[in-house]
């Protein structure tokens, strides 16, 4: 069933080279008393992670169901790979797509590893390979099968349950994931742990990701692009670091806030602002591969003027001004 | 019925428990030790004569003192120690009954009888709170002696001069076939009822269509059984002289493809006829079930009435399709309420993943609700083996027979052989079910 959805024929080229994974085109969705979604038009790229982010009740979760067609649209159409999923098989598209939703939905009544293969038990995977999959999903996300495979959900903590849903929509290795504030019910460090895991991941794995959260950092921080949703309608739909930095309207700019300009710190890699060391070694330090936020939190936490930055082996190499962290955060407004 | 069994608790937490549960150990001491003071035995003349009460004191037995002395340790102790005292408690008092029994009824005629009296019965509850605490504490374990000590007490013949087993002794054969009777008409209906009741539980939380499920089922129950009795009896005779037995397969034959027709056209119409085909397979398929099961054979005579086929106005056809429908709300309401149980992110989960609607009622809804299901299961079990005594009224046999006899001719001991063995089985399978409940949970990975 991945294989059609694959092989689909009518690959939409993108001007710089990518394809359309996902491709929503005046999507509405009615209810009896109320409209829900309003006309949206988006375009996911292959292999990239789309965060739909915007207040509760906006509309997120009601777009996001039109992809597997959880829900139908009123209006308007929803590609997948070019074709219209109305006319796909709805079980055979939904067996090609990873879900995870935020209660998680795991089957209290099946093990993990049970829940594991479910979607390969549903294609009619062999017995051996399944099993052999699930357990290596499980590694992969960080639940040493030996000690997991065979608990039940209700023995398991929040992050662990949340890795086993993810464990879970990556099973049958499907080249779209819909993922529903997938990291919404656990407690904030877990949930940072959890970020970086499945940035990792998806460094790894190239899956076109649908990321739904109402968090603006976690948006910022994980996805290649954010799609700012308002009352069922698309507000801006840019890079974090346009979205960030050029807000288009008024609604996108108090959504953000006031910490958008130290958010928008937290995407710019230190690289650029690296200067050579003077003669004084700086006192204190951050990594090389951190972001320009920790460098400024540095900063701030220690006071002076200039932060120092270390490489892998904690040498330090070099040093950022405090000058070119405001002007990276103040730069294009 | 049967006190409710929840697993004992852990072993760090019973001190925690001991002055909670010690109220429930003395008020069963306490009853045991009033029960003393009561008279246990009515001696009688004759089975259906007035007579004596006699108390367990005062004619040179030990075995009050003993059982006096059981019951106040069983006041102080607890758990698996407190259910062995009261298994001993059970075999004096077993003991104590046969003997009073046979010191009373010595040198009187072979007609006289030593009815049970309040004292008697009055020790059976404190064995069923003691039981309950000992339970409560220790665990099934606790409980092993209680049948060991019936055991015991029936190969020792302690209880064959009291009245109901007197009773037994002159009616032993049509005794067994009774309790076959019976047991054979409750299985049925059970069966029947849960064949007809999964679906229709299931359909009851499929839309509005379906709302009227619940109230009917509902309402099924509260109707008097000899009501229905009193409708059936018509309809069945009529159906069962004027109607020959490949009408009867023809015509539900020919209805079950006019419903499927009809369905889409008319919907409320094709419920109707469904319906009414669906009692009269129900009342087919529960006579001849009952004729495999029962001790009266399986009779079915084609090219002739039905009534040779074994539906008639009265006899097993209307008990079974009455016990079958006050079977029916159990089973239905657990079926309901077990499905809507089923977490909706499960059901979400299990739709987004690809599980077509049947995938996801076999492999997720229908094994979470099976406990609660199996709740049902129990409650329809239990009940029906009660309520399967008013099948005598009609003509089917069981143990209600006895009941009625007795009642009739005023012999007490008689309607305690019915009764008796009913509460026993009531028991019996309540506790089973709930053990196998207990343990489908757990195998479920759901506690
Ligand atoms: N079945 C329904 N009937 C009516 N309104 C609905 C229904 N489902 C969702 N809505 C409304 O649609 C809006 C969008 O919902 P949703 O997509 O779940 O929001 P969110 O952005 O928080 O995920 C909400 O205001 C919600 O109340
Ligand atoms: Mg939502």
């Amino acid at each position: 069933m991945t294989g059609r959805l694959e092989q689909a024929p009518s690959e939409v080229a993108e001007p710089g080279g990518q394809f359309t994974a996902i491709r929503f085109e005046n999507v509405v969705k009615r209810y009896t008393d109320f409209e829900a979604l309003r006309g949206v038009n988006l375009e996911v790229s292959r292999g990239q992670l789309v965060t739909l982010l915007g207040p509760s009740g906006c509309g997120k979760t009601t777009l996001l169901r039109t992809v597997n067609r959880l829900i139908e649209p009123s209006q308007g159409t929803v590609y997948l790979n070019g074709q219209d999923v109305e006319k796909l098989d709805q079980v055979g598209l939904r067996r090609g797509i990873g879900y995870v939703i935020q209660s998680i939905g795991l089957f209290p009544h099946m093990t993990v590893l049970e829940n594991t293969l479910v979607v390969p038990r549903l294609l009619g995977w062999d017995r051996a390979k399944r099993g052999a999959r699930a357990r290596e999903m499980l590694a992969l996300v960080g639940l040493e099968p030996a000690t997991y495979a065979s608990r039940y959900p209700r023995e398991l903590s929040g992050g662990q349950a949340q890795r086993v849903g993810l464990a879970r929509a990556l099973c049958a290795d499907p080249p779209v994931l819909l993922m529903d504030e997938p990291f919404g019910a656990v407690d904030p460090p877990t949930r940072e742990r959890l970020q970086d895991e499945f940035l990792r991941l998806q460094g790894e794995l190239k899956k076109t990701v649908l990321f739904v959260t109402h968090d603006l950092e976690e948006a910022v921080k994980i996805s290649d692009r954010i799609c700012l949703m308002n009352i069922g309608q698309v507000e801006q739909y840019d890079t974090p670091a346009e979205l960030l930095g050029r807000p288009k309207t008024e609604f996108v700019r108090s959504f953000l806030g006031p910490s958008r300009t130290l958010l928008r710190l937290s995407r710019v890699p230190l690289d650029g602002l690296v200067e050579p060391l003077g003669v004084r070694v700086p006192p204190f330090s951050v990594a090389q591969t951190a972001m320009a936020r920790d460098a400024f939190s540095s900063l701030l936490a220690h006071g002076g003027r200039v932060v120092g930055v270390r490489d892998e082996r904690g040498k330090v190499v070099g040093m950022v001004r405090l000058e070119s962290l405001l002007q990276a955060a103040s730069e294009d407004e | 019925m049967a006190p409710t069994l929840n697993p004992p608790p852990r072993q760090g937490e019973g001190h925690r428990f001991r002055w909670r549960l010690q109220p429930i150990a003395l008020l069963a001491a306490g009853l045991g030790l009033v029960a003393l003071l009561l008279p246990w035995l009515e001696v009688k003349s004759s089975r259906i004569a007035g007579g004596t009460f006699q108390g367990v004191w005062g004619w040179g037995s030990v075995w009050p003192l003993g059982l006096a002395l059981l019951w106040l340790l069983v006041a102080i102790t607890k758990g698996r120690l407190q259910g062995l005292l009261l298994g001993f408690s059970v075999l004096a008092w077993g003991l104590l009954a046969g003997q009073e029994a046979a010191h009373f009824l010595q040198g009187q005629s072979e007609s006289a009888r030593a009815s049970l009296a309040v004292g008697f019965w009055l020790s059976l509850l404190a064995f069923y709170v003691g039981f309950f605490a000992a339970y409560r504490q220790g665990g099934l374990v606790s409980l092993v002696s209680l049948p060991v000590a019936l055991a015991v007490l029936i190969v020792l013949g302690a209880f064959n001069q009291l009245g109901p087993i007197m009773e037994l002794a002159s009616w032993r054969d049509q005794f067994v076939a009774e309790l076959w009777r019976h047991l054979a008409l409750a299985l049925t209906a059970v069966i029947l009822s849960v064949v007809v009741g999964l679906p229709l539980g299931v359909l009851a939380t499929r839309g509005a269509a379906f709302a009227w499920i619940l109230p009917v089922t509902g309402f099924l129950q509260t109707i008097p059984s000899l009501a229905l009795f009193g409708l059936l009896l018509p309809v069945l005779a009529t159906l069962s002289q004027g109607v020959r037995l490949e009408v009867a397969l023809a015509v539900l034959g020919v209805g079950l493809l006019a419903t499927r027709l009809l369905w889409a056209a008319q919907g409320g119409l094709a419920l109707l006829v469904a319906l009414s085909l669906g009692l009269l397979a129900l009342i087919l398929g529960g006579v001849w079930l009952y004729g495999l099961l029962g001790p009266d054979g399986l009779h079915i005579a084609l090219n002739a009435p039905l009534s040779e086929s074994g539906v008639r106005g009265i006899g097993a056809a209307p008990a079974l399709l009455a016990l079958t429908l006050y079977a029916l709300l159990p089973v239905v309401l657990n079926v309901y309420t077990g499905l809507r149980g089923v977490p909706e992110a499960a059901k979400d989960a299990g739709r987004g993943m690809g599980m077509s609607p049947r995938q996801l009622f076999w492999r997720v809804e229908f094994p979470l609700a099976l406990p609660l299901i199996l709740e049902g299961l129990r409650g329809a079990a239990s009940l029906t083996i009660g309520i399967t005594t008013v099948a005598a009224l009609i003509g089917a046999g069981g143990l209600g027979f006895f009941v009625l006899r007795g009642v009739e001719s005023g012999a007490n001991d008689m309607v305690l052989l019915g009764a008796i063995p009913v509460i026993g089985l009531a028991l019996v399978v309540d506790t089973g079910l709930r053990l196998a409940g207990l343990g489908l949970r757990r195998r479920l990975g759901i506690v």
